[in-house]
């Protein structure tokens, strides 16, 4: 996860695994001050107090008015629950605050919405039905948090991606179904992540559910997928095998549309990249007059 | 480049190498002076790259930087094996094992998630948790068990020099190791006194 830190360099922030998987993780930060040509010297962040074990960041960093860094993290040990660290201006850690607890709630995304106003939205790692991305809210810049309520989007235990546009609205890719990660979606909220429209639905492969996927029919429809994606593709077939060692196993295959990443570039246009069946990362790129042409399309759907 | 921290914390588990190896029984029968020369080489060979890094940054990479009141628990060890004097008396020994084996059973749990309540947050400058540190130190002096507020007091200026990685003050007041040290310590001490009641309770 990267930011641009009040000074302008660039922190990067990564999860860094030792022992026992992502249990025995911690965060580890590196500076680049040159727009990434050079960078300093790993550091580790000291985040908890049990042999620094369980930290891991996935959600996009952003600064404080005061210039510190904000940092949603998450654990994944005994418990599975989101906190949100912050770091001076030399990225060392100065507070940690609890978004939940428990054992059910992963990955914070923050997303502010005012200087006072903001809320974190969380995949959704327990088994109570309705599967739905857990949201918490602060109208006090941060010094309290509501407790996690159940949001109208769906999650699948599975990671989600967010950010607030210039005009207020809430943008967010998510699987947005209670099982699988075979359909992703582009979300939108005007009223702070109470009630959402969808977008578009960028990958959709749900209507193959329950059918015997087999290895030849997977790769035809992943083909057509990557040639849909960019008709300048000199070889669908590359996509589709590629696609095909990851995802099909014994007698069938499947579909993934998975850990979307979200974000504005400083000339508007927002950009998403997401994993396509676990064998390549997607960049799909859109401006706000596309977007707002779509909700405007879709002015009388109904909300979630 | 090498920093203040990395200094410290290489001497940290350096001392730990090096008292936990003198405590084997087979040391504690050497003449003082064979121990002290024994303490250097051993002292010497834990800092030593073995590849591409030494026991002591080993043992640092994995179960991190030592806390102050380890270091005071260590440098006491050794003290003893050195000399042949213990340093302080067993009640404060015992008091300070059972201070650190109670605050470890429940701040582990707590801090790393079980409940809504971290208290680990308020190592990280609470105006409150620095006064009940206080209030603590000052009445643990008055009841004679200085050792207790020798360990807070040393924890709070290594904290303020930035001595250790963490910038949490619980990080330089208990460790995981020196917790666990203790839950066994006390247990061993409470078996102790049911299997032979008139027995004396030192741990």
């Amino acid at each position: 996860m990267v930011v641009r830190a009040a000074n302008g360099q660039i922190r990067l922030f990564y999860v860094t695994v030792s022992v026992g998987g992502w249990g025995g993780s911690s965060v580890t930060m590196t500076t680049s001050p040159d727009d990434g040509k050079t960078w300093t010297p790993a550091r580790r962040l000291i985040t908890t107090p049990f042999f620094n074990l369980s930290t891991l960041v996935k959600g996009t960093p952003f600064l404080y008015a005061d210039g510190t860094i904000g940092l949603p993290v998450y654990h994944e040990f005994i418990g599975k629950f989101g906190e949100l660290l912050r770091l001076d201006k030399t990225g060392a850690v100065i507070d940690k605050q609890r978004l939940s607890s428990g054992n059910d709630s992963l990955q914070p995304v923050l997303l502010a919405q005012s200087d006072r106003k903001a809320i974190a939205l969380m995949r959704y790692a327990g088994d109570q039905l309705p599967k739905r991305v857990l949201r918490v809210s602060t109208d006090d810049a941060g010094q309290h948090w509501s407790r996690p309520e159940k949001s109208a989007l769906s999650n699948p235990n599975a990671a989600l991606s967010g950010v607030v546009l210039a005009d207020g609205k809430i943008l967010v890719a998510l699987n947005d179904i209670e099982s699988g990660r075979d359909q992703l979606s582009l979300v939108a909220s005007h009223d702070g992540g109470v009630t959402w429209k969808t977008v578009i639905t960028l990958e959709d492969q749900t209507a193959l559910r329950g059918q015997p996927l087999d290895r030849a029919r997977f790769l035809e429809t992943t083909g057509t997928l990557a040639r849909d994606s960019d008709a300048t593709v000199p070889n669908p077939a590359d996509y589709s095998r590629a696609a095909a060692a990851q995802m099909c196993r014994g007698a069938g295959c499947g579909f993934e549309f998975s850990y979307p990443y979200l974000i504005q570039a400083r000339n508007g246009d927002i950009h998403l990249v997401y994993t396509w069946n676990r064998s390549f990362i997607k960049h799909v790129r859109f401006n706000q007059a596309w977007l707002d042409q779509r909700l405007s399309e879709k002015g009388n759907d109904p909300v979630h | 480049m090498t920093r203040f921290t990395d200094i410290t914390g290489l001497a940290g588990a350096t001392l730990a190498i090096t008292a936990s190896l003198l405590l084997a029984p087979p040391v504690r029968r050497l003449k003082r002076i064979h121990i002290g020369l024994l303490m250097s080489v051993i002292a010497i060979i834990v800092a030593i790259p073995i590849g591409t890094l030494s026991p002591a940054a080993y043992l640092r990479s994995g179960f991190g930087d030592l806390s102050i009141t380890t270091h005071v628990l260590l440098g006491m060890a050794i003290f003893t094996v050195l000399s042949g004097r213990r340093p302080v008396e067993e009640r404060q020994k015992n008091a300070i094992h059972g201070m650190i084996a109670v605050t470890g059973l429940v701040f582990y749990p707590l801090a790393l998630g079980f409940g809504p309540f971290d208290p680990y947050r308020l190592g990280y400058g609470s105006p409150w948790f620095l006064t009940g540190l206080l209030m603590l130190a000052l009445g643990a002096w008055a009841v004679r068990f200085h050792l207790i507020s020798i360990c807070i007091a040393l924890a709070v200026l290594a904290h303020a020099m930035a001595w250790n990685e963490s910038t949490n003050l619980w990080d330089y007041l208990l460790d995981p190791l020196v917790s666990i040290y203790a839950v066994v310590v006390v247990l061993a001490g409470m078996l102790r006194t049911i299997t032979h009641p008139g027995g004396r309770n030192v741990s």
